[in-house]
């Protein structure tokens, strides 16, 4: 690993709560190439898409469509934003267990982003997401940036979300890095109960 | 003044308040400042406040939310009190729309 590279792993990835779920009732993976970064409105096409599919099975159907539409929306946005190569690929998938749902993406990125990326979650060990999400608006908001991952601590934030974040070098190809992020979504918050 | 597209609509010709309605998922803050400059000019020119009605809007991204932030400033910039009216059943409007209201006290958010 890159010696900048301060956290290859965060948040849920550390102790891999998923692989001890009991139950895994769905999968879907999808696989959207990079070039839409030109058609954008297919990530809201894709993010409806998986919302809707998983929604059919819940209570409280228009609301958990809507959250996780939103939720799947900004991993997808994240994922393509920081890829290197928009020739690459973006795998999103949603899998659901007894009491939670998560959604993750996986992308490509260069040394820079992935340093970027890691900044980001030393901000986010350290700083309440609250403190955090008024800095990067505030930040944001002075120059004019796309990236201040402002999705992602929203989702922490309020969507009371756990987030799981990996960093991990190809071993094909040195200079990149697989970015892995997940976010796992509690099923009763989902519902609104 | 009216930008119509298929994904979405904001209405302006009231100078006082937008009506935005539809999916607003543009890809950055910086594809915001088009689409909100008629509500950025209205707010300038407003001598004390301004009312932005969300109240069909049923998705916003998150570059989304950062521009209303800008335009929350601009608020407080000028001093003038801004209203958003939107509606309770809408989650994202529910969790994030009230969280921009630490950033100007006369920020009024109305969900009903």
């Amino acid at each position: 690993m890159h010696a900048n590279i301060k956290y290859p792993v965060y948040g849920s990835y550390i102790n891999n709560e998923d692989r001890n779920a009991s139950l895994s009732d769905i999968s879907i993976d999808f696989i959207v190439p990079m070039e839409l970064i030109t058609q954008w409105k297919r990530c809201g096409l894709v993010a409806d898409f998986i919302a809707y599919y998983q929604s059919i099975k819940h209570r409280n159907k228009k609301r958990v469509e809507s959250i996780l539409s939103t939720v799947t929306n900004e991993l997808l946005e994240n994922a393509i934003k920081f890829s290197s190569d928009k020739n690459k690929l973006v795998n999103l998938s949603l899998r659901q267990y007894s009491s939670k749902i998560s959604i993750e993406a996986i992308n490509i990125c260069d040394i820079e982003q992935a340093v970027e990326l890691d900044n980001f979650i030393s901000k986010i060990v350290s700083e309440d997401p609250e403190v955090l999400f008024y800095k990067q608006i505030e930040y944001a908001v002075k120059h004019d940036k796309a990236s201040s991952k402002l999705g992602i601590i929203t989702l922490k934030k309020d969507y009371n979300a756990q987030i799981g974040i990996k960093i991990s070098e190809k071993k094909s190809a040195s200079s990149l890095y697989d970015i892995y992020v997940k976010v796992t979504l509690d099923s009763k918050e989902l519902e609104g109960e | 003044m009216i930008i119509e597209t298929e994904d979405y609509k904001i209405d302006c010709t009231d100078k006082r308040k937008a009506v935005i309605s539809g999916v607003l998922r543009l890809q950055s803050p910086i594809s915001y400042n088009e689409a909100f400059k008629n509500i950025k000019k209205h707010m300038e020119d407003s001598p004390d406040s301004y009312t932005i009605d969300i109240s069909e809007l049923i998705f916003l991204n998150s570059a989304g939310i950062t521009s209303f932030a800008r335009l929350i400033l601009l608020a407080r910039n000028k001093d003038i009190t801004i209203n958003f009216i939107g509606k309770q059943d809408i989650p994202w409007q529910q969790k994030s729309i009230v969280s921009l209201k630490k950033l100007w006290e006369k920020l009024n958010i109305e969900l009903t």
